[in-house]
């Protein structure tokens, strides 16, 4: 069974948003139409599973633009691979999402 | 929800994610609800969403230890031990110890030891007329009087007055352990049932926990999904008679132990003897269900085997092992498979080695040494 059977359409979608530059929870949520209650657990799942790792942006950054810190979330390159696998399996995800900014 | 609300909302969902993440998880979320704020989103529906987030979050809930009953023996002991521990509760909770002590030192009747003899006196209230007295045949100087508790307020070994005679309360009938006819208010002697009270007296605990174990050995077996063919099937019919037999005493102590709680003991013994004995001897069939029949220690490693799709040929259900290595225990999970309930597939001795514990203690040095 290959890595993408294991992952569900919501992950793949959640995945793909994340690659295509929405790297943070709400910004998910915006861009893929899911609830919280979906797109938080995701993210556990696909930091758990290392597709994807979090960090904290820099307090003082935020704390400039008067504005609380946020967790960013970026694709690993095993989260990569798992999505280029995904989207064979859904032709139409990369078409979704197409990818602002990959830095 | 209103919008001071959904901080404190966050925070009670806090509470479900383990300690150790509990300040980063607050933290994001916390700062999400801004963002969604100052965009305009729905703020209830995201902060609804934490619930879920956080409940996978949970710490794991520790593990309840469960009773040693793998081996026939431990089963066995452990439900004497129930039973002697209703007992001993039996025995110490008062209001328990006193319908026992009624029950076991219940009084023989002799029926031809009491004649009526004449009206003495009146009796208060309740009691209506004090219209006749037992009198034993057998009367010795020194007896007294027996009366129910309606129609004399005070300690026995009194001394009263009942038409100018003068004579010694001695004992104060109860409900069950000495009861007078309707037409009798008192009754001189030592405390027996006059002729006719054995008709009137109502039955015993054991006398109505007795038919009720009786009907919940008929209801089992028609209300649980065994068959009578599994039934059949089981072997070592003196395990699960012990195990019957170790039980009653516990059910039937077990309901003593609530009449503590001042709950009548007959309705009681009625009610939780009847329920109690339904599930307890469901539960004897059931245990054995799940047990070798060669060995009778309680079946492992359960594994769910087949698919549902796959009916025709094949099977799906729950597979167990002995742990001696007996056999496999398969379950069917639908009726519609080609067989039903139960099947026993018996290994035969050549398996035997793989599940002897020495082997398996022996096995991994050797294995260690192949490691290069």
């Amino acid at each position: 069974m290959s890595i993408a059977a294991n992952l569900s359409h919501s992950a793949a979608m959640i995945l793909q948003a994340i690659d295509a530059g929405h790297i943070y929870g709400f910004s998910i949520m915006e861009a893929t139409g899911l609830p919280s209650g979906t797109v938080y657990p995701a993210l556990r799942r696909l930091e758990r599973d290392e597709w994807i790792r979090s960090n904290w942006e820099r307090e003082a950054v935020a704390v400039a633009e008067q504005r609380p810190p946020r967790k960013y979330y970026k694709i690993t390159r095993a989260g990569r691979t798992t999505l280029e696998a995904a989207q064979k399996r859904y032709p139409l995800l990369a078409k979704l999402f197409p990818v602002e900014s990959r830095t | 929800m209103i919008g001071f609300l959904h901080l404190p909302a966050l925070r009670i969902a806090s509470l479900l994610v383990a300690r150790e993440r509990r300040r980063d998880w607050l933290a994001e979320w916390s700062s999400e609800l801004w963002y969604v704020r100052r965009e305009g989103g729905h703020a209830t529906s995201f902060c609804a969403g934490a619930f879920r987030d956080a409940w996978p979050l949970r710490p794991p809930f520790p593990a309840i230890p469960r009773p040693p009953m793998e081996s026939p023996a431990q089963c066995l002991g452990l439900l004497a031990a129930l039973g002697a521990l209703t007992i001993l509760v039996a025995f110490a909770l008062p209001s328990a110890r006193r319908e026992l002590i009624a029950q076991l030192t219940h009084p023989k009747t002799e029926p031809t030891r009491y004649r009526i003899e004449r009206v003495w006196a009146k009796a208060p209230e309740k009691s209506g007329e004090l219209r006749y007295i037992v009198r034993p045949r057998t009367t010795r100087d020194g007896d007294g009087l027996i009366v129910p508790p309606g129609s004399y307020f005070g300690p026995p070994g009194s001394i009263v007055s009942l038409s100018g005679v003068r004579t010694r309360v001695i004992a104060l009938t109860t409900q069950r352990g000495c009861r007078l006819p309707d037409a009798v208010s008192a009754a001189i002697g030592d405390c027996g049932y006059p002729p006719d009270i054995g008709r009137q007296q109502k039955p015993g605990l054991l006398l109505s926990f007795v038919p009720n174990l009786f009907l919940a050995c008929m209801i089992v077996p028609v209300a649980s999904a065994l068959t009578l063919r599994d039934m059949v099937r089981m072997r070592r019919w003196g395990f699960i008679a012990a195990k019957a037999a170790l039980l009653v005493p516990v059910l039937f102590f077990g309901s003593m132990d609530l009449a503590f709680f001042g709950l009548p003991a007959l309705v009681l013994v009625n009610l939780s003897s009847m329920w109690g004995a339904i599930f307890a001897f469901r539960w004897v069939l059931l245990d054995q269900r799940r047990r070798c029949p060669v060995c009778l220690r309680r079946l492992e490693n359960e594994v769910r085997v087949g698919e549902p799709s796959h009916t025709f040929l094949e099977w799906h259900g729950t597979e167990v092992m002995c742990p001696n290595g007996h056999g496999l225990m398969h379950e069917a999970e639908s009726s519609e498979l080609w067989f039903t309930g139960q099947r026993w597939v018996a290994l035969d001795p050549s398996w035997r080695v793989l599940f002897d514990k020495r082997n398996q203690s022996l096995r991994a040095p050797n294995e260690a040494e192949n490691v290069p």
